[in-house]
Formats: C-alpha cells, sequence, structure tokens
C-alpha cells in the first residue's frame, strides 16, 4: 500500500524523500539496549512514573530512559549531563507537550553530544512521540542512525524530517548521502541535483553527482563535477584524489598526478546548524581537550588555543590539556606563554616527566640551551628509559658545545633504541667536535650507506671532510647527493648547506656553483635564489644579486630576508627612490620586522635625495627598532632620525650615551663614526649618505 | 484524570552483545542452521590471551595478538602458534585488570599440535581433531621477553620445516624450525632462537609478511612497523566524559617499515640484510598494521599493500631491480573516495569479482566505512564499497583482521571482519563493563561479483558473541575441504570455529610446494574449471591481522561436469615461472583432496617473468 504523502505541494517537483520500501514508522527502530542498561531502566521507569503521578499526566507511552551512572564522569559534564536530567524532571510536570519533547531532546542533544547515544536515542523517540511535527528530533535521530551504521533507519528518519520541513538543504544532503552510501546512486542523483541550488549546499551537490557520474564511468562529466565543486569550496582538497581518479581513468596521468602532488584532504563541508550546536554543547575539558586536538592536527591554531583554555577552565588540574596547550603556543611562537603552562603543569604534576621534556623542547626553541639540558636531564632523572627526552638532552648539550656529555646522551639512547639512527649520527657528530674525526667519519660512512638519501649523514660527513681539508671531497660528496633521486626541497637545503660549508675554505666559485644548482632545480625557491643572491653579492656581482632578491620577493613576498638585501644593495647603488618604494611595501608586509624598520629609518634620515628623506617617518620607524632591540646600531638611527627633525639637543643627548658606551669597549671604528656623528649634530648638521 | 500506569511498549529486545566478555572459553550453543560452530572446548584450546591492563590505558595492550595456523610437524594438517602478551610495567601480572587466565603461566606464545580426536563420531558437529599444547617441550621460550603481536609462519631457510617470524613492541624474534624430534616417543617439533642483529629489530612490529621481494626464490620479510611508542612516553587522551583512554597513532611518531632480504645459503642457513633504504622501503613512514603480498599490477612480481593506521595506505610496486615505488595515491588505493586516509588495521587480498585479478578490502575505525578497492587488472583501483554492500554495516564496528573465503563453497567470495573497539566504549564503561572495547565479528556472504550482504544476525551464536577480535585466521582444520576460522581475542579466548556447510559442496585443494617441499606464499593458481570457468587465489593473502593463515587452497568444484576431473591449473610462481598442470597419475587433482604441486614439476608455460 503506498504511503500517504504529507509534504507540501510543491514536493510533487522534488525527488521523493520518503525510503522506497516503507513509510518509516515513528518512533524509528534504533539500537536496542544491553542486559546492563535493561536493568539501569528499573530507576528511570519508576521516575517518570512518579513525575507522572506528581503532574497528573499519563507519560506511560514513553520509554523509559537508560540513564547512564554518571559517577566516574569529570566533573564538567557530570555536573552538565546532571543539569540536563534535573531540567527534564522539571519540564515532565509541565502540561504542554512542545516543553516535555523540548526536555527530552535537549537532554537527547547532550547524551548525543558526549557520545551516550542509547540514552540519546530514547530520549528523541520521547521527544519524537511529544511533538511529532518537530523535524529536529527525527533528523538528530538519523544522524545518531547514521553513526550506528544502521543506515536502513538513518534512510528512514532523514525522510520523515524531510517530510515535516522539505525546505531543508541539511536533511535532504544527508539523505543523499546515505543513499550513496547503501550503494544506489539512482535514488541519491535527484537530491543532489535539487541542492545544486541551495545556499551553501552547491558543492556537496557537485561533488555527490560527480561521485555518481564516476561509478557510472562517465568521467569527463565526473572531472567536471569535481573541478566545480573544488572551485565553490577551495578548501576541500580532498575531492583532489576522486578528481585524480577519474582523470586517470581518462588517460591523464600527468594531470591526476599534479592534484595528487598538492596532498590536501580537507573535506566538503555545508552548513548544518543542528549538528554544529552537537559539536559546542559538551563543557567538559575532555571535550575541549578532543576538539582541540582536532584543530591543532588541522592547524587551526588560534581555534586550539581557544579551545584549550576553555578546557582548562573546566578543568585546571588537566595535564593532557596544558601539555597540547604549551604545544600550541609554541606553534604560535609565544614560546614564553608555552613555558607558563608547562611551568603551571609542574606546579600539579612535579613527577611527570613529559612536562620536564616539553619544557625543555621549549626552551631549546628559546635558545636557552642551559635550562634546557636542566629540564631534560629531570626528565631523564624521573624516567631513565625515556628515548627522546635523551636524544633531545644529547642536543640541547650539542648546542651548548658539551659534546662528551652529549654523546654519552646519545649513546643511551642507542641502548635503548639500538636502531635510532639519529642517535648515531648525533653520536657521530659529538665525536667530530671532541676531534675523534677518524671515529665520526667512520660511522657516518655507515649510515650514510645505509641511508644514501638522508641529507644530514651526508652534510656530516662533507663538514668532517672540510675541517680535515679535504674540501674537493666534500664538494663532490655534496654534488653527488643533489643528484640522487629525492625531493627537490632536500636537494636544494643539501646544496645550501654545502655552499656555507665550503665557502669559508676560500671556495667561494664552489659555493655559488652550488647555490647556482639549486636554482636550477627549484627555480621558484625564494630561499635558493636569497641564498644564490647572497653568494653573488659577497662575490661582488650585485647586479645578478639585485635581480635575484627582486624575483625572491616576488616568489615569496614573505622572504623578509630577501627584501632587506635587495633594499641595502639598492640604497648602497644610490638608487634611494626605488629603495624608498620597495621599502614601503616590504615594511606593510613585514610590520614587525625589525631591520626593516631600521634601514627604512636610516634611508628616511639620511639620503642625500631631499625627496626620499621624512625626518618624522624615520623618528617613527627608528622608534619601533629601537624599542624592540636597544641595539647600537637602532640608536645610531635614532640619533639621524632625530638630527633630521631638527631636534639636535636631543640627538646630541643621546649620541654622547652611545660615545660613552663605544669609549669603554675597544671597537676604535664605531667610535671613530660616532663621534663624527656627534660633530656634525654639535654643529646643528644632520647625517648625509654620500651620492654615488 | 488521566491514569498513571505502566510505560507501554516492550522492553527493548537484545541486539547488543549477547554476554559479557571475560578470560573464559565459554563455548556458545550452535543452532542447527549456524554456519559455524565454536568448538574451542571440544576441541581442548586452552589459551587465553593476556594483555597487561592495568587501568593505565598503555597504548599497546589492545593492539594484539595474532596467529599462525601452519603445519608445525610436517604431518599434513594445520597445527597452530599463538601470541601472548605479557605485563607492560611493574604491576604484577596477576595484579592486572584482567589477571591471566588459570593455567595462561608463564605467559608464553603457546603451539599447539592439531591430533586425531580420540573418537571417532559421525557427528558432523563433533570435530575430527583436538589441539594439543606441546610448548613445554617445543624450545619456544617459556617467558616472553617483549610483548607479543603477531607472526609470520613460513620456511625461510628453505629445509622444508616452517619457521616462525615472532613481531613484538621489543626485538622481534626469529624460531628456526628444526625439524620433529622423537626421543620423547612422540613426535615433536622444535624450535630454537635464531634472532640477530637485523631481525631483531626493536621497534614496534606488528604484522610481517614473508614474500619473495627478488624472485630468488627464498622468502625474504617485509616487517610492518606501528608507532614509536614506550611506556615511558605513553600519553592519555581522555573522552569527552574526562575519563581516561587511549591515544591513538596520531599520539606518536609513524615508523617506516622494514625490508629484510635473505642473503643466499645452504639449505637451513638464516640471515638477512637489510634493504629497506635500498629498496625505498623506509621513505614512507606509516603507522602499519597490515600488510599483504601480491601481484597488484599483473607484471609477475610481488607487490606489497600496506594498510596504515590514520595516514595513506601505500601500494609498494616492485620494480624488479630491489627497489619498490609508492604507486598507492595514483593507484586510486591510498586514501578512501573522499581523499581521506583512514585508520586502516585489517587487510585482504582476493579476487572478489571474478575477473582473475586481486582486489583489497580493508577495516577500519568505528564511522569509516570498510574499503573494498577493485582493481582494474592493471594495478589501477576503484573505491567500491558503498556498492560492494560492505560500506553500510561497518560504520558502527571497529574492525581488524580480515579475510576473504568462499565458507559455503557456493563460488562466490565471502568475508569474515574481526571486531573490536580501540577506544573505550563510553556506554559499555559507565556499565562498569571490565574489558569496554567489545563488539561482534562480521560475517559476509558473497551474493554477487564484487557484491556481499552482511550475514552476522543470521550466522548463530558463534558470530553472537562480543569480544575484542584482532585476527581471523583462515584454515581448513579438519581437512574437510571448507574453511574453518580461529580467532584471537584481546584479553579474551583465542577461538575455533568449525565450518558446517563448505564440506557438502565438491571442492579441490591444492598446496604449491618448493623442491623442498615448503609452501611458497606469494605463488598463484589459477584454476580452469571444464566449463571454462576460472578463479584464482594465491598462497598467504589473506593473512588475518599480524597472522598467518592455512597456506593452502581451496576451491569450489561446482557442476558434476567439473567434478569429473576435465581441470586445468595454472601457478605462477614468485621467480616468474609459470608451470600447469592437468589431472595425471602423480597429481590427480581430484575433488575432495589436497593435491600437492611441487616448483619445477608441471609443463613449463614460461620460465621467465611476463
Amino acid at each position: 500500500m503506498p504511503c500517504p504523502l504529507r509534504g507540501r505541494p510543491g514536493m510533487r517537483t522534488q525527488p521523493s524523500l520518503r525510503p522506497k520500501t516503507s513509510c518509516f514508522p515513528i518512533p524509528v527502530p534504533m539500537k536496542k539496549f544491553s542486559p546492563r542498561f535493561q536493568r539501569s531502566q528499573i530507576g528511570a521507569t519508576l521516575l517518570i512514573l512518579l513525575l507522572a503521578v506528581g503532574c497528573g499526566r499519563d507519560l506511560s507511552h514513553l520509554e523509559p530512559v537508560p540513564h547512564p551512572d554518571l559517577s566516574t564522569v569529570e566533573a564538567g559534564a557530570r555536573d552538565q549531563l546532571e543539569d540536563g536530567k534535573r531540567k527534564l524532571d522539571k519540564d515532565l510536570k509541565d502540561r504542554d507537550d512542545a516543553v516535555v519533547a523540548a526536555a527530552f531532546g535537549s537532554l537527547g542533544e547532550l547524551y548525543h553530544a558526549y557520545g551516550l547515544n542509547e540514552a540519546a536515542a530514547v530520549c528523541y523517540r520521547n521527544a519524537m512521540t511529544m511533538a511529532p511535527g518537530d523535524f529536529a528530533w527525527p533528523y538528530y535521530t538519523g544522524l545518531l542512525a547514521q553513526e550506528s551504521g544502521d543506515l536502513a533507519a538513518a534512510e528512514q528518519a532523514f525522510a520523515k524530517a524531510a517530510e515535516l520541513r522539505p525546505q531543508s538543504a541539511p536533511v535532504r544532503a544527508r539523505l543523499a548521502e546515505v543513499l550513496l552510501l547503501q550503494g544506489r546512486p539512482d535514488d541519491a542523483e535527484p537530491h543532489f541535483t535539487v541542492l545544486l541550488d541551495q545556499d551553501g549546499f552547491a558543492p556537496l551537490a557537485h561533488h555527490g553527482l560527480a561521485r555518481i557520474a564516476a561509478q557510472r564511468g562517465h568521467q569527463e562529466q565526473a572531472v567536471d563535477g569535481f573541478h566545480k565543486a573544488l572551485e565553490l569550496q577551495p578548501s576541500a582538497g580532498g575531492i583532489r584524489n576522486a578528481l585524480a581518479q577519474s582523470l586517470r581513468a581518462l588517460g591523464r596521468a600527468e594531470e591526476a598526478q599534479a592534484e595528487l602532488a598538492k596532498k590536501e584532504s580537507g573535506a566538503v563541508v555545508f552548513p548544518d546548524p543542528l549538528r554544529e550546536r552537537l559539536d559546542t554543547l559538551p563543557r567538559s575539558a575532555g571535550s575541549f581537550l578532543r576538539r582541540g586536538n582536532q584543530a591543532l592536527v588541522a592547524g587551526r591554531l588560534e581555534e586550539a588555543h581557544q579551545l584549550f583554555e576553555q578546557g582548562k577552565a573546566a578543568n585546571p588540574k588537566n595535564i593532557e590539556l596544558r601539555l597540547n596547550l604549551a604545544l600550541t603556543q609554541v606553534r604560535r611562537q609565544r614560546l614564553d606563554d608555552a613555558l607558563l603552562e608547562l611551568k603551571a603543569a609542574l606546579n600539579i604534576e612535579p613527577q611527570n616527566p613529559q612536562i620536564h621534556h616539553d619544557l625543555g623542547t621549549t626552551y631549546m626553541a628559546k635558545g636557552l640551551q642551559a635550562e634546557a639540558v636542566a629540564a631534560f636531564e629531570k626528565a631523564v632523572e624521573l624516567e631513565p628509559d625515556y628515548p627522546s627526552a635523551h636524544f633531545n638532552l644529547a642536543n640541547a648539550f650539542g648546542s651548548s658545545n658539551q659534546w662528551a656529555k652529549s654523546e654519552a646522551a646519545a649513546r643511551r639512547v642507542l641502548e635503548l633504541e639500538p636502531d635510532h639512527t639519529r642517535a648515531r649520527y648525533l653520536a657521530a657528530m659529538a665525536q667530530h667536535q671532541q676531534g675523534r674525526r677518524q671515529q665520526a667519519e667512520a660511522e657516518l660512512r655507515r649510515l650514510l650507506e645505509q641511508n644514501p638519501n638522508e641529507r644530514i649523514y651526508r652534510e656530516g660527513l662533507a663538514s668532517i671532510l672540510s675541517a680535515t681539508r679535504r674540501v674537493d671531497e666534500a664538494v663532490e660528496l655534496i654534488l653527488t647527493g643533489a643528484e640522487l633521486d629525492q625531493p627537490k626541497e632536500e636537494a636544494v637545503a643539501l646544496l645550501n648547506a654545502g655552499a656555507k660549508m665550503v665557502w669559508p675554505h676560500r671556495r667561494q666559485e664552489d659555493a655559488i656553483t652550488m647555490w647556482r644548482k639549486a636554482v636550477e632545480l627549484d627555480p621558484e625557491s625564494s630561499e635558493a635564489l636569497t641564498n644564490l643572491a647572497n653568494g653573488l653579492q659577497l662575490f661582488r656581482q650585485q647586479d645578478e644579486a639585485l635581480e635575484l632578491f627582486t624575483r625572491a620577493t616576488e616568489l615569496d613576498p614573505q622572504n623578509a630576508t630577501a627584501w632587506l638585501s635587495e633594499v641595502n644593495l639598492r640604497i648602497l647603488a644610490g638608487d634611494h627612490t626605488t629603495a624608498k618604494e620597495r621599502l614601503e611595501t616590504a615594511v606593510e608586509l613585514h610590520p614587525d620586522h625589525i631591520g626593516l624598520a631600521n634601514t627604512f629609518a636610516r634611508l628616511l634620515a639620511t639620503s642625500f635625495d631631499p625627496s626620499v628623506r621624512d625626518g618624522e617617518r624615520a623618528i617613527v620607524y627608528a622608534r619601533q627598532a629601537y624599542g624592540q632591540q636597544a641595539t647600537l646600531d637602532h640608536a645610531e638611527t635614532m640619533a639621524m632620525a632625530l638630527a633630521e627633525t631638527g631636534r639636535f639637543e636631543n640627538a646630541i643627548k643621546f649620541q654622547r650615551g652611545l660615545v660613552q658606551q663605544a669609549q669603554a669597549g675597544n671597537d676604535r671604528n664605531t667610535l671613530r663614526r660616532l663621534v663624527t656623528h656627534l660633530r656634525l649634530f654639535e654643529n646643528r648638521r644632520p647625517v648625509r649618505s654620500k651620492a654615488p | 484524570m488521566i491514569a498513571c500506569g505502566e510505560p507501554k511498549g516492550s522492553e527493548p529486545a537484545e541486539d547488543g552483545p549477547a554476554q559479557a566478555p571475560g578470560p573464559t572459553a565459554s563455548t556458545p550453543a550452535a543452532g542447527t542452521d549456524d554456519p559455524f560452530i565454536d568448538v574451542t572446548e571440544q576441541t581442548g584450546l586452552d589459551f587465553v590471551h593476556f594483555n597487561g591492563m592495568t587501568g593505565r590505558f598503555y597504548y599497546s595492550e589492545m593492539m594484539g595478538p595474532g596467529a599462525a595456523l601452519f603445519d608445525a610437524d610436517n604431518d599434513g594438517d594445520l597445527d597452530l602458534f599463538l601470541i601472548q602478551g605479557s605485563a607492560l610495567d611493574d604491576i604484577p601480572p596477576e595484579d592486572s585488570s584482567i589477571p591471566p587466565a588459570p593455567g595462561s603461566l608463564p605467559l608464553s606464545d603457546r603451539l599447539y599440535l592439531n591430533v586425531s580426536s580420540d573418537s571417532v563420531s559421525d557427528d558432523p558437529d563433533k570435530p575430527s581433531f583436538r589441539w594439543l599444547d606441546v610448548t613445554a617441550d617445543s624450545g619456544i621460550p617459556g617467558e616472553r621477553d617483549g610483548y607479543g603481536m603477531g607472526v609470520a609462519a613460513a620456511d625461510f631457510d628453505g629445509d622444508g620445516w616452517t619457521d616462525l617470524f615472532v613481531t613484538q613492541t621489543g626485538a622481534n624474534r626469529m624460531l628456526r624450525n628444526l625439524g620433529v624430534d622423537r626421543s620423547g616417543g612422540e613426535a615433536r617439533p622444535k624450535f630454537e632462537d635464531v634472532t640477530d642483529e637485523v631481525t631483531g629489530n626493536t621497534r614496534w612490529a606488528v604484522p610481517a609478511v614473508a614474500f619473495d621481494a627478488d624472485g630468488d626464490r627464498d622468502l625474504d620479510l617485509f616487517v610492518c612497523n606501528y608507532v614509536a611508542h614506550s611506556i615511558a612516553i605513553d600519553k592519555n587522551c581522555p573522552d569527552e566524559l574526562g575519563r581516561a583512554n587511549y591515544c591513538g597513532p596520531m599520539a606518536y611518531p609513524s615508523l617506516p617499515d622494514a625490508l629484510l632480504i635473505n642473503v643466499p645459503g645452504g639449505p637451513g642457513d638464516l640471515r638477512f640484510e637489510d634493504q629497506s633504504n635500498r629498496s625505498g622501503i623506509d621513505r614512507e613512514a606509516g603507522a602499519c598494521l597490515g600488510a599483504a603480498a601480491a601481484d597488484f599490477n599483473g607484471d609477475g612480481r610481488l607487490d606489497l599493500y600496506v594498510a596504515n593506521d590514520g595516514s595513506p595506505n601505500v601500494l609498494w610496486i616492485n620494480q624488479g631491480d630491489g627497489r619498490f615505488e609508492n604507486q598507492a595515491l595514483l593507484a586510486g588505493a591510498g586514501v578512501n573516495a573522499q581523499g581521506h586516509a583512514e585508520a586502516s588495521m585489517g587487510v585482504a587480498v582476493a579476487d572478489v569479482d571474478g575477473d582473475l585479478d586481486e582486489d583489497i578490502l580493508l577495516t577500519h575505525l568505528t564511522r569509516e566505512t570498510h574499503t573494498l578497492y577493485v582493481n582494474d587488472g592493471s594495478g589501477a583501483f576503484f573505491d567500491r564499497s558503498a556498492e560492494s554492500g560492505l560500506a553500510g554495516p561497518s560504520l558502527d564496528r571497529t574492525g581488524f583482521g580480515t579475510a576473504f573465503f568462499d565458507y559455503d563453497h557456493d563460488g562466490l567470495m565471502d568475508a569474515v571482519v574481526a571486531a573490536g573497539a580501540v577506544k573505550i566504549l563510553k556506554e559499555l564503561a559507565l556499565a562498569g563493563d571490565p574489558h569496554p572495547l567489545h563488539q561482534r565479528n562480521q560475517l559476509y556472504r558473497g551474493v554477487g561479483p564484487g557484491r556481499f550482504e552482511d550475514v552476522t544476525d543470521q550466522a548463530g551464536a558463534a558470530f553472537a558473541v562480543s569480544e575484542v577480535t584482532r585476527s581471523a585466521v583462515i584454515g581448513d582444520l579438519d581437512n574437510d575441504g571448507d574453511l574453518d576460522l580461529v580467532l584471537t581475542n584481546n584479553a579474551g579466548p583465542a577461538r575455533v570455529l568449525l565450518n558446517r556447510v563448505g564440506q557438502d559442496r565438491p571442492w579441490i585443494g591444492l598446496r604449491l610446494v618448493s623442491e623442498a617441499g615448503s609452501d611458497v606464499p606469494g605463488a598463484s593458481a589459477t584454476v580452469q574449471f571444464g566449463d571454462g570457468r576460472q578463479v584464482t587465489a594465491r598462497v598467504g593473502a589473506n593473512a588475518g591481522y599480524a597472522s598467518t593463515g592455512d597456506p593452502r587452497l581451496s576451491f569450489p568444484v561446482g557442476s558434476s561436469r567439473d567434478a569429473s576431473g576435465d581441470i586445468t591449473v595454472t601457478v605462477r610462481w614468485p621467480d616468474g615461472s609459470i608451470e600447469s598442470w592437468s589431472p595425471g597419475p602423480a597429481n590427480k587433482l581430484s575433488p575432495g583432496t589436497y593435491s600437492t604441486l611441487t616448483r619445477g614439476s608441471g609443463t613449463a608455460v614460461s620460465s621467465k617473468r611476463p
């Protein structure tokens, strides 16, 4: 017998939102209970009975909710769930069915959000019974069923929800996905087609239709659909995999490879306020930790930070939260904040070796080697079999040139993990630094033989060869390594390290060759161009260097080093007008870059070209640089800027202080320059650069 | 006034766990139509896995164990090797959350010989064999050093006796089978520990695959490493309710896998060389939990498919010169159809759609679907999970070991999935369950080429049990031609499920062996029946999880004309040579028996790679 259609009249133009085989009886059959839950229902049943007596209403047609035992649950979650239960108890006394339905539904949402699905399912069923016209409860029921793998029940529930709210795009989207998951593309297709015109759902629709086309072997159509979905939602990079498969099937392997090389994995998302609401409901530390971790793994650092902070507020004693918050702060470059978190964690668990370990890695990131060593030593004192703490200790000792200790720590790692090749490498480098170069060389050669592609082993061996005046061998080792089959980034890094290694041995030409090779390998690498340009600049090939620096900034506007080098070359060449223009852009892109600020200030204060000079702006940038780092160089710029604006008294005062400092030191050239400028200021003359 | 009454509606019927798990092997009663019957107790298998759990949620405690079905004493039937766990910290085993079962101490891996049942019976439900624990006299270490994970059983030294490579969280172990010792009156296999610097890799390895990587006719080892984890750095990842829980693989650095190449020597000589770097295998680091060797692109060389937990899977295509190239992403077998890497655990390989190439089934976490990659014959795959019927029923299960097998011998490939969660199931935990990871295993019946239906609910008592199963190992335990199952449970009993339906249909069995009489993992047989129908299968492609299954191949015969013997078998050996056999005096290829096909004894079709 056909199911009576209760949808809106307009529904006839849309595909059916009903399952093919049944009239989705409500309540939708869901997962049933294990014996333990059956036992726990007795109390709930009695509760409902008592409440019903109290309110004078017959609620006997409702199912008893199997409230789980929350005694072992974190306080934040327990309080929230107990509040929900209390609200339900209170609202059960209400005469309005809608109120009772909402109370069951709200508690269902809470249980659902905390993953207590059996209790959630019963709550939703009761809510549906009390408010059969509310689409939210069959929708949530559908979500639960889908998550539980009961796709037939999910289909029924989504179809019911769609019947209650035919215009709901999220419902249609869920239904289409469930149909596709059941291997029914023909049933899913019309729903995706309708979604093409729904605001925010076109990416999903194109993606769904493209998948159906691919299943049917219509690969051209699939490629088109995947492209449209990506165009509308570029963050859904996961689509590229399916796109690549369709391209591959069409014989367009190179295009497929290019898509796969992007290595993106973002999912197609669509607006779904009800589902999103569930994610934000739990207020326990555990839930914030979970969500924070998801954000952290996805690289959404600000969101991760916020979530971990909320979690910390929910349970200040949760160590995992604090460790991950500290890690987030490290990734946000807020190293001091990370240290504060870790120290707070230590106050809670002073004997936790991981906290000491993480403290050590944070100190390392801050360049505080002595503190890092102390932290790692504490970690291994508390946990003598902690390989990464020993390894990082070896690193920290190495960074502070305590090579004997570094070697000992690396050896301890090897006792714990004999195949820890990085520790073996570190031990070899420590031997090298202690003058046991033969042993180190033998060890590195062994490592390199086993792992010819491992860049650091090759670099390590090359450094020993360079140090023992076998520069030719080092050069060959580096150039051979760059020819190996490996990611080009690795080859470029190797060549750069090699060039820096041989430069001090008066092998500038070899260094330039290496940097040129790096640029050949990766002409789009801003870093490689910058390295070559730096080398050329030192080799007095300024024109080519300038060209390369400029190209490096075009390829990567975030390359502040290239910006700085480029403008310095322009200033030296006397092209102050262009230098000024470029600095305007550079400081806009890098507002916190001290070097750029100082260079700009100096140019504005001292240029021979009056059209370039601007004393007031010079003071702004000079203050920025000096305020962030009170170095001699920045102080000199400050004095020059003051003089340029005619504030000679201030400039003189400033400069006298610098002269006094310089007199305490032994740098005569600096002292001479400072005194010369002081005399200028005393004669009420600003500093001027020489015209070319 | 409206009367208050009892809530109407029946109590919800039982559909979840049929029984609480525990470290005992109580046998569920089978119904008369059940395809499998649990004969664990009847066959005397008393092994109970101990996982060392203490409430601290150490990551490794819920990952094992595997098992091996192999002929340890060369008497023509399958013996059973089971991997044991151990304590993970300084808490004595008896003080663990689930203490060792009575009789489990000392905690060691166990070797059970398959021996004839004492009594003969016509009752098809009465097994014709029983298990005899011979661990004590076998040379297998009595107290394990390290925490056991899995095992690869194969004749690594080419002496005709199957050896054991045991993976662990500590140094892996190579146990060489010395042959049968009859000094005590009874024939008992003897093993010796021949672990060396190469095989004793200390990384946390889970499965290992024995295969001939370089086509030189000896067996090499692919060792699947998981993550860099130790008790010292174990992390806790509390759930939304703030209760302690296991972390996932992303909490620890993933490890590259290892390729150990067997260095040629005489029979009994056993030495490996680590060629992970030279081969390119160590270029990919992933948390590997599953692996299988097969010839995915049909070039005659054995490739490797590697299932990584939470990162893209790897398809190592054998280049024939000692190098392997990962072609998973372009081949369409690296991530799912949505482009997402899933938590791949188990992997099974077989021809599910009858086109004579090898397809891949992967199992994943709850809320992910099993993935069926269908091969187009060239090594390019298409995700056919939804169309196959495998996707939907898998959403609420965490699948571990899986295997393809035609259990009812109807000519269509079926599948089994061992299930058990890796994160605490909250509702079970709040109800006080001592090991709240248990789920029901799944049985899928083939309903057409590459199409399946979930028949778990119709599979009777053996599939109604809810446990933390990790491996489903396939083998013909009673030599009746159909395929039985050994299930390994984490912190629970190993179970033996006897097939009650497959033996009623005619079948032929094949054993593909080397000149020394050893099974040859990676060899494939294609059987052509009289009606032109062809089926293919490969030795060792269905290893379960961290396990080794029956090396023999069993095919349903079908029509009576087929059964008359009009059969041709073509075998592709891993060295690239191809031979064929037709029924003859030496190999009758008779239905109802296993025929042994020895390399070099057939008609040469090709001595070189195609």
